[in-house]
C-alpha cells in the first residue's frame, strides 16, 4: 500500500460540511424553541492530521434551552481515495536510479504515480505502442529529433514561459543544452539526465609516459596527435598490435556500423546540416576522412577493428585498460576509465582540430531530455516529472547511483565529488566547464539522425577500408541524405 | 456425424474431416496472421513511419532497391552467402552428430546433454562466449596465439573471415537439429539393421541404404526450415557484428530490421519483406518439387 | 498404448524369420570383446568432438567465477583462483529473478500444452488424411514462415491491442493454441513415416480419426511430440522480442527481460555490472532448460520403435 502523507492535503469539504451542518441545525432549532433537550446528529468531515483517513464525525448538539451543548462523536471512516494520475515513464537505463526518483517525485507529489517501464527502450515497443494510440506518457534515450521532426512529440515552450522552475534565459540550464531539443523555433524537452559536452579527448598519463611523451605538452591538432600515436604504438614479436597510440573510431563498438558524425564537422568548423540542407560534400569533410584512413592505415584496418571488437563490454575499451594511449570519449569516460583500471592516471581536454584552427578549444553539446508525447493525456503531471529531473534531489540520486553529473550549473557548483580522487573529479566536471570555456559549442538537429549515422558508418569504413575515396564517400553521403530528407519532410506523412 | 447429415460424397466427407483437423491453425490463421501479411503487402507500396499516417508512393520503394539501393545488393548476397554454405553445412554436420551419438557408448545421456547446450543457451549468452572466444587481444583462441608468438586471426574483423566466424557459430548452435535426427533415427526400423547384418552389409552400406533413406522425410524438414529460418537470420549478426565489418555480415533481416526500426521505414521494410518473401518461396518450391525425387514416405 | 497392432509391413514370413533371427545373434557374439573396445574408442572420440560444442560453455561458466579483472588476463584463464562463489547470490540481486522465474512458468506452461495439442491435431489433417486441397494448404501454412516478423510485428500489435490483450501474457499463449507451423511442419514429417496399415486397420475396427489420433498415431510419436514440447518450453523461455513489446509492467517480466536489463546495468557507479555476474545470470538462466533436457531426452531420443523388436 502507498503511503501517502496527508499533511499537504487541502480539504475543502470541512468547512462546507460543517456550514451545512450548522444551517440545518439552525432552522430546526428554530421552528420551535422547546425546552426539552434536543438532539441533532450532525456529520463533519474533517482531516486528522497524522492519519491516512478522514475522519467523519458526529456531532450531538443537545439544545437546552439557548444553551448548545455540542458533544462529538468520533466516527472512523475509510477515506475514498484522492484523485491520482498516473504517468508511465520510459526512462531507458540507468533503471535502478530511475526508480527511486519515480519513488521520491511520487512521494513529493501524491497526486500523481509513476509507472516506470524499463524496456530500454527499444524503438519496436516505441513505435508500436504510438501506432496503437497507447504511447508513454514521457520517455527518453531515443532519437529525439526524429520523433520531434515527425511531430509527435509536445512543444514545451509555453509549460516553460509560465514555469517558475526552469528558465530559458537563466543560464541555469545552458542556452546550448535547450538548443539540442529544440525544432523551428520550439522547445521539445527539458535538458536532463547525462547532458553535457558530449566529447573530451582523454589521454592515458602512463601510456604516454612511458613512450617518452610530455604530458605538459598535450598535442591539440590532429597531426600532433599522429605523431604521438606513431610513437605510442607498439607490436609484440608476431607483429600483433599490444599498444596502439589512438584508434579513431573505437568508441562505438562493434566499430563497424555507426560512429559520431557530429564530431568531425565541428572540430573543421562547420555545421554538417543546417536548416535542413546538407552540407557534406566539402572539401573539410575530404580532409578528415583522409585523417582517419591515415590513423587506420598506420597499422592496418582488421587490427584496428580487431582492437575494437575485442574490448566491447569493456568501459572504455583499450583505452580503459591501458592498452591505448589517447581516445575521444563521452562524458561518462573519466569516471568510467577510472573504475577499470583505477591505477592508471587520465586527463581528459578538449578535441584536436586541424592545423589551420590551431588554438581553437571546441565542444558538442548533446544529452538527454524527458519528452513528452504529444498524445499524452497527462501533459501537465508529465512535465512536472521532466522538471524534477532537474532539480536537486533527483540530481543527487542519480550522482550517488552512477555518477552522473546534473544539468543546472547550481548543481554543480555545490556537489561533493570527494568519492573521486581530485585528478578525475577534474576530468568528469571538464565535461561541464568546457561548454562555458570552449571558443565554440555546437550543436545538431538532424531530423533523420539514425540515418546519417549509417550513411556516416557507410562513408567512414569505405574510405577506411580503401573501397571509395574521400570524395566520393563525401559527395555519395551528402546525395544519400538529401534524398532520405526529403522523402521525410517532403511529404507531410 | 455432421459430413453424412450434409449428405456429402466421399470425397466431400473427406475435405471435411481435412478442415475439421486443419480449423485450429485456419482459425489462427483468420485472426492473427491475415491482418499482418495485408497490412505489410499494403504498407510496401507507402511511405510510413508508424508515427504518421501512410503515404502512398505506388511502386517507388520496389524501385528504389532494384535501381539504386547498394546495401539491399550486398545484404541479398551475404544471405545467399550464407544460405548456400550454412544450410548444408548444418545439415550434414548435426546428421552426422545425431548417428554419432545413436550408437552405443558410455555416458550417452550427457555426451548428447554437451551437444545440445549451444542451443538452449540464451542468444545474448551466446554471443557474448563467441565474442570472448574471437577476440582478438585476449579471447580463447588468439590469445593462446598471441601467447605462443603466432599472429592472431582477426576473426570478426576481416571482412573475408567475418561470414565464415558466424557459420560457424551458427553450426554450433544447431544442437535442435541433432535432436530431431535422434528422434527421426528412433523410428528406423531395427530389423532392417539386422536384416542387412546377415546380408553382411558394412557400416557404410546400412548407413547410406538404410539409414538415410529412412530419414528423408525429416531431413527434409530440417533443410527446409534451415532453409527458410538461415533467410531470415538476424540475431547472430545482429547481437555478434551488427552487420560489419564493413557490411560483411549485413544480412538481409539485418538490413530489414534497421529500415524498420532504425530508419523509420516501414514502408521500404515491408517492400524487403515481401522480396525476401518470393525469394524464399522461389527457393522452397525447388527444394519442395525436388523432394519428390529423393524423399521415401511410408504411407504412400 | 492400446490397440497397436504389431503389423511388421516388411517382415518376413515364418521359418525364416527365426532362422534369420538366430543368425544374427551369433554374429553379434562373435563381435563381443570387439565391441566393447570400439565402445570405449566410440565413446572417447565422443566426448573429444563434444568438447568444441561445450567449450563456450564451459568458458561461461569459468567467466562467472572470476573477479572482474581476472576476465581480460592474457592468456585466458581457464580456472579461476580463488574460485568466486559469491558472484552467484550477487547476479542474482540486479533484478528480481525470482519474481521473473514464476512470470515465465505461467507462461512456459501454458504456450507449451497449446502447441502441442494444436499441432498434433492440425499435422494429423496433414498426414493422416487424403483429402482435396490438403497440400494446397499446407504451402500456405509454410508460407506464413516466409515473411519476416520485423514487419508483422506492428500490425500484429495492433490486433492485441484491439482485443485488450496489451500487458497481459494472452498475445504469449492463446496463440499457441492455434498451432505453429514449425511444429505442423515437423509433426507431419514424422507422422508420414508411420504406415498407412496402421490407420486402415484401425478404420476397419470402427475407430474416429480422433480415436486413431489419439491411440494409434500419438503413441508412435511420442519422440517427436516430447520434442516440439522441449523445443516450445524453450522458446518460451529465451523469448524477448515478445515481452518488450507485449508487457507494460515491469513486475511481469519473464527471466529474458530480466537479462536484459542487467545487460543494460553497465554504467552504474554504486554496482557495476560486471562481466563475471552477467555470465553468473546466463549459467543461471540456462540451467533449468540443461536439467529439462537431460532428465526427458529418454522420451524422444529411446522412445517406442515401430516394429518393437530390439536386438
Amino acid at each position: 500500500m502507498r503511503n501517502i502523507s496527508f499533511s499537504r492535503r487541502r480539504v475543502l469539504v470541512q468547512g462546507a460540511m460543517v456550514a451545512t451542518g450548522v444551517g440545518a441545525a439552525a432552522l430546526l432549532g428554530a421552528c420551535g424553541a422547546t425546552p426539552t433537550p434536543q438532539v441533532i446528529e450532525k456529520e463533519v468531515t474533517k482531516i486528522v492530521e497524522g492519519t491516512p483517513q478522514v475522519v467523519k464525525e458526529t456531532v450531538i448538539v443537545e439544545k437546552q434551552s439557548t444553551v448548545e451543548v455540542v458533544k462529538e462523536v468520533t466516527v472512523q471512516v475509510q477515506a475514498s481515495a484522492p484523485a491520482v494520475t498516473t504517468i508511465e515513464w520510459w526512462p531507458g537505463w540507468p533503471e535502478a536510479a530511475m526508480v527511486a526518483i519515480a519513488k521520491r517525485f511520487e512521494e513529493k507529489n501524491p497526486d500523481i504515480k509513476v509507472n516506470v517501464v524499463s524496456n530500454y527502450p527499444e524503438m519496436q515497443a516505441v513505435l508500436a505502442a504510438v501506432a496503437a494510440g497507447k504511447p508513454p506518457d514521457i520517455l527518453a534515450d531515443v532519437p529525439y529529433m526524429e520523433l520531434i521532426a515527425r511531430g509527435v512529440i509536445l512543444p514545451l515552450d509555453e509549460r516553460i514561459n509560465t514555469s517558475t522552475e526552469v528558465s530559458l534565459t537563466d543560464g541555469d540550464i545552458r542556452k546550448e543544452l535547450w538548443e539540442v531539443f529544440a525544432w523551428q523555433g520550439k522547445h521539445y524537452g527539458i535538458p536532463s539526465v547525462d547532458t553535457a559536452g558530449r566529447e573530451g579527448m582523454g589521454f592515458n598519463l602512463n601510456v604516454i609516459g612511458e613512450a617518452g611523451l610530455d604530458a605538459n605538452n598535450l598535442p591539440t591538432t590532429w597531426e600532433d596527435v599522429f605523431e604521438w600515436h606513431q610513437k605510442i604504438t607498439k607490436y609484440d614479436s608476431a607483429g600483433n598490435l599490444s599498444i596502439i597510440g589512438m584508434a579513431v573510431m573505437a568508441e562505438r563498438t562493434p566499430a563497424c556500423s555507426y560512429g559520431d558524425p557530429w564530431m568531425w564537422p565541428h572540430m573543421w568548423g562547420f555545421k554538417y546540416i543546417e536548416n535542413n540542407k546538407y552540407s557534406i560534400d566539402r572539401p573539410e569533410t575530404v580532409e578528415f576522412l583522409n585523417v582517419i584512413k591515415q590513423f587506420a592505415d598506420s597499422v592496418g584496418v582488421e587490427k584496428l577493428d580487431g582492437l575494437s571488437q575485442a574490448m566491447q563490454g569493456i568501459s572504455r575499451g583499450a583505452f580503459g585498460i591501458g592498452k591505448q594511449g589517447m581516445q575521444i570519449t563521452y562524458p561518462s569516460g573519466p569516471a568510467g576509465v577510472w573504475q577499470s583500471n583505477p591505477t592508471q592516471k587520465y586527463k581528459f581536454t578538449y578535441v584536436p582540430v586541424p592545423a589551420s584552427r590551431k588554438g581553437k578549444k571546441i565542444q558538442t553539446a548533446g544529452g538527454h531530455a524527458g519528452m513528452i508525447m504529444k498524445d499524452s493525456k497527462n501533459p501537465d503531471p508529465s512535465f512536472k516529472l521532466a522538471v524534477y529531473l532537474t532539480q536537486k534531489e533527483a540530481c543527487d540520486i542519480l550522482f550517488e547511483a552512477i555518477g552522473w553529473i546534473g544539468v543546472r550549473k547550481s548543481w554543480q557548483a555545490q556537489v561533493d565529488m570527494s568519492r573521486y580522487p581530485s585528478d578525475v573529479a577534474e576530468n568528469i566536471m571538464f565535461f561541464q566547464k568546457s561548454l562555458d570555456e570552449a571558443d565554440e559549442v555546437w550543436y545538431n538537429n538532424d531530423p533523420i539522425e539514425s540515418i546519417t549515422e549509417t550513411e556516416w558508418g557507410k562513408a567512414y569504413q569505405g574510405v577506411m577500408y580503401g573501397k571509395m575515396t574521400a570524395k566520393e564517400a563525401a559527395a555519395t553521403m551528402e546525395a544519400n541524405l538529401t534524398k532520405e530528407l526529403q522523402k521525410v519532410l517532403g511529404t507531410s506523412g | 456425424m455432421v459430413a453424412r447429415a450434409l449428405s456429402l460424397g466421399r470425397e466431400g466427407r473427406k475435405v471435411a474431416t481435412g478442415l475439421f483437423f486443419t480449423s485450429p491453425w485456419i482459425v489462427g490463421f483468420v485472426a492473427f496472421t491475415i491482418y499482418p501479411l495485408i497490412a505489410s503487402a499494403y504498407y510496401s507500396f507507402t511511405s510510413y513511419d508508424v508515427l504518421r499516417p501512410p503515404q502512398m508512393v505506388g511502386l517507388d520503394n520496389y524501385a528504389e532497391i532494384f535501381l539504386h539501393d547498394d546495401i539491399f545488393r550486398i545484404a541479398l548476397g551475404n544471405t545467399v552467402y550464407f544460405v548456400l554454405i550454412g544450410v548444408p553445412a548444418s545439415l550434414i554436420t548435426s546428421f552426422l552428430l545425431a548417428n554419432l551419438l545413436n550408437n552405443d557408448i558410455w555416458g550417452r545421456s550427457l555426451s548428447r546433454t554437451l551437444f545440445f547446450l549451444p542451443s538452449i543457451t540464451p542468444a545474448v549468452a551466446s554471443v557474448m562466449v563467441w565474442l570472448w572466444i574471437y577476440n582478438t587481444q585476449f579471447g580463447l583462441i588468439n590469445g593462446f596465439l598471441a601467447g605462443h608468438g603466432m599472429k592472431v586471426i582477426p576473426w570478426l574483423s576481416s571482412t573475408r573471415l567475418a561470414k565464415p566466424s558466424l557459420i560457424i557459430v551458427q553450426v554450433w548452435a544447431e544442437g535442435s537439429s541433432i535432436v530431431i535426427f535422434l528422434a527421426a533415427l528412433q523410428d528406423v526400423p531395427r530389423m532392417l539393421y539386422e536384416a542387412s547384418l546377415v546380408d553382411g552389409a558394412g557400416r557404410l552400406r546400412r548407413f547410406w541404404h538404410i539409414t538415410i533413406p529412412m530419414t528423408t522425410p525429416v531431413v527434409l524438414f530440417v533443410l527446409l526450415t534451415g532453409l527458410i529460418g538461415t533467410f531470415q537470420s538476424f540475431t547472430l549478426p545482429w547481437l555478434l557484428t551488427r552487420g560489419g565489418p564493413n557490411y560483411a555480415t549485413e544480412l538481409y533481416s539485418v538490413y530489414l530490421y534497421r529500415n524498420a526500426f532504425v530508419f523509420f521505414k516501414m514502408g521500404y521494410a515491408s517492400a524487403l519483406a515481401w522480396l525476401l518473401f518470393v525469394i524464399i518461396a522461389i527457393f522452397s518450391v525447388v527444394v519442395f518439387r525436388s523432394s519428390a525425387r529423393w524423399v521415401y514416405y511410408r504411407t504412400e | 498404448m492400446a490397440g497397436t497392432q504389431q503389423a511388421l509391413p516388411l517382415a518376413r514370413p515364418g521359418a525364416q524369420e527365426r532362422s534369420w533371427q538366430a543368425a544374427s545373434a551369433a554374429v553379434r557374439r562373435r563381435r563381443g570383446v570387439v565391441r566393447t573396445a570400439g565402445k570405449l574408442a566410440l565413446t572417447l572420440f565422443v566426448f573429444a568432438l563434444s568438447v568444441i560444442f561445450f567449450l563456450p560453455f564451459v568458458w561461461m561458466v569459468s567467466t562467472s567465477l572470476k573477479t572482474d579483472p581476472q576476465v581480460y588476463h592474457v592468456p585466458p584463464l581457464w580456472i579461476p583462483s580463488p574460485v568466486r562463489w559469491a558472484n552467484y547470490p550477487e547476479a542474482m540481486t540486479y533484478v528480481p529473478f525470482g519474481l521473473y522465474l514464476n512470470n515465465t512458468l505461467k507462461y512456459c506452461i501454458g504456450s507449451t500444452v497449446g502447441v502441442a495439442l494444436s499441432s498434433a491435431f492440425v499435422a494429423y489433417g496433414f498426414s493422416r488424411v487424403q483429402w482435396k486441397g490438403r497440400n494446397t494448404l499446407f504451402y500456405i501454412v509454410l508460407g506464413t514462415m516466409m515473411l519476416p516478423f520485423q514487419v508483422r510485428m506492428i500490425p500484429l500489435y495492433l490486433i492485441f491491442h484491439a482485443l485488450g490483450w496489451l500487458n497481459t501474457y494472452l498475445p504469449l499463449v492463446v496463440p499457441s493454441f492455434t498451432g505453429s507451423a514449425y511444429f505442423i511442419f515437423l509433426l507431419r514429417q514424422f507422422f508420414l513415416t508411420i504406415p498407412t496399415e496402421l490407420s486402415d486397420a484401425a478404420r476397419i475396427d470402427g475407430s474416429s480419426e480422433i480415436g486413431i489420433l489419439l491411440r494409434v498415431i500419438v503413441p508412435l510419436a511420442k519422440p517427436a511430440l516430447a520434442v516440439i514440447c522441449l523445443f516450445n518450453f524453450m522458446d518460451c523461455w529465451n523469448d524477448y522480442m515478445g515481452p518488450l513489446i507485449y508487457l507494460r509492467d515491469t513486475a511481469k517480466y519473464p527471466i529474458a527481460m530480466g537479462l536484459e536489463q542487467m545487460r543494460n546495468h553497465s554504467m552504474s557507479v554504486a554496482k557495476p555490472l560486471v562481466w563475471p555476474h552477467l555470465m553468473a545470470a546466463s549459467a543461471v538462466v540456462t540451467l533449468p532448460i540443461v536439467l529439462l533436457y537431460f532428465f526427458t531426452q529418454r522420451t524422444f531420443v529411446e522412445g517406442i520403435t515401430l516394429t518393437g523388436v530390439k536386438g
